[in-house]
């Protein structure tokens, strides 16, 4: 007679301590989101779904799971989910600061030194190639990118990456003055920088997103899909003539895709795939990735300073701006400016850095999709 | 092919997560060096770009 009743209690009979370990890592990211504003769009997602797909038995993953199916059209084949995000990323972005200020390009592409530095430790530290590339792209400081580039990859810590990109995300205001403060000293971080920005054209914000997809794609073609949806939606922003489907980019279209993408990267947070020590390593890489991230950009500028006149010298906090945490990271280093003199602005030419690390970050995908090939032998 | 010349793999340390090989490392190294040369070549092309741009097109600015 009790063993009819068998079925209520089949779900407690399966309960492992890892998942229970994962309820507790959802319960987490819930709490980051929801009490500290750690991305909340993401992380409250990722957390609900870290716990719903470690339920003993659960109906969402496996064959016929919705999570299964989601994560299986949504980002295992076309990468469908971070791609589409990308083109409300382009429709929010106004690259105006840094076509008046080109110059900032470089700090985009300086301050992505993090992520190749920490190929080279994750391979020390045993990692294959495969994830040691998917780790180190943690330090694009984008999510989608680094959910892309580690699922293209194969890489068996996707939901660890996916974990990790979003909240040192949120953390940038902790690490950056850390990092920054570290490699700089109170007279470089009080060095002012007049901002006169040049005047920029419709013509040339229309015709910036259309070049840069075509030099993308020829250095490095994998970053085509990256690149070039991100252009997109800034085509579309800065078109003139689609305002409402920009809109729609930037609000109903990100938001949708965030929902999704949230609970559907979850399906990589299931406990026997998560609960490793190599999930751990892979944490503590990303951190690395951020760190050197902006060092590398910080000491660019430095560099810089030394062949440039005394009256054309870069405040170094700007070249820390260079990584994609956007628009975190330019209000953090005009925050520090501010902090040690309270006349100097870098807000504008921070944030020129910061847009050119949304390009430095997707190109420096796009490479390493390129680089794989010939590395992994696929 | 010029990995092969130089290298036959061999391991050079056990590391936390499993053997190391030389050719792991080496493979990174050019990694990093190709990745940031790949990354700076785009940045400066796009920067070449938008100072065309902003030149050619300058005398139509229709706004800052």
């Amino acid at each position: 007679m009790l063993s009819e009743f068998e079925f209520l209690i089949n779900g407690f009979q399966n309960v492992t301590w890892q998942m229970v370990f994962m309820w507790v890592i959802g319960g987490l990211l819930i709490w980051l989101a929801v009490k500290k504003d750690f991305e909340p769009a993401l992380l409250l997602p990722m957390g609900f779904g870290a716990i719903l797909v470690n339920l003993p038995l659960s109906g969402v993953v496996g064959e016929h799971g919705i999570i299964t199916w989601l994560f299986e059209k949504g980002i295992n084949v076309y990468e469908v989910f971070p791609l589409v995000l990308f083109i409300g990323i382009g429709a929010m972005i106004d690259f105006g600061p840094l076509l008046s200020n080109p110059r900032m390009l470089l700090f985009g592409g300086a301050a992505q030194f993090g992520i190749f530095l920490t190929v080279v430790l994750a391979v020390l530290l045993g990692f294959d190639m495969n994830d040691a590339m998917s780790a180190g792209i943690i330090g694009a400081a984008d999510g989608p990118t680094s959910i892309m580039v580690s699922q293209k990859l194969g890489s068996s810590y996707q939901g660890a990456i996916a974990v990790a990109a979003y909240s040192y995300m949120a953390l940038v205001p902790v690490i950056q003055p850390l990092c920054i403060r570290l490699v700089t000293t109170k007279k470089e971080r009080m060095i002012r920088m007049p901002y006169n920005p040049a005047k920029v054209s419709k013509t040339t914000r229309i015709l910036f997103p259309i070049i840069v997809t075509i030099i993308a794609g020829f250095i490095a073609p994998d970053s085509v899909a990256l690149v070039g949806f991100l252009m997109f939606g800034n085509l579309i922003r800065e078109s003139g003539c689609l305002d409402s489907l920009s809109q729609t980019a930037q609000g109903p279209l990100a938001n949708l895709i965030t929902i999704f993408l949230g609970i559907t990267i979850s399906y990589q947070m299931r406990a026997e795939v998560f609960v490793t020590w190599g999930t751990l390593v892979v944490m503590a890489l990303g951190l690395v990735a951020f760190i050197f991230d902006t060092i590398g950009g910080v000491l660019f500028a430095k560099l810089l300073n030394i062949f440039l006149p005394k009256d054309k010298k870069i405040n170094p906090m700007v070249g820390g701006a260079g990584i994609s945490a956007f628009p975190m990271s330019a209000r953090v280093i005009q925050k520090m400016a501010l902090k040690e003199d309270n006349q100097n602005h870098l807000l504008m030419h921070a944030v020129g850095a910061n847009v050119a690390g949304q390009i430095g970050s997707v190109v420096a995908g796009g490479i390493i999709l390129s680089l794989a090939p010939q590395f992994l032998g696929m | 092919m010029m990995n092969n010349l130089f290298f036959a793999a061999s391991v050079l340390f056990q590391s936390v997560l499993g053997d190391v090989t030389d050719q792991e490392v080496f493979n990174s190294l050019k990694l990093m060096g190709f990745g940031m040369l790949g990354i700076l070549i785009v940045m400066v092309l796009i920067w070449i770009v938008i100072a065309v741009l902003n030149r050619v097109t300058s005398g139509k600015s229709e706004e800052k």
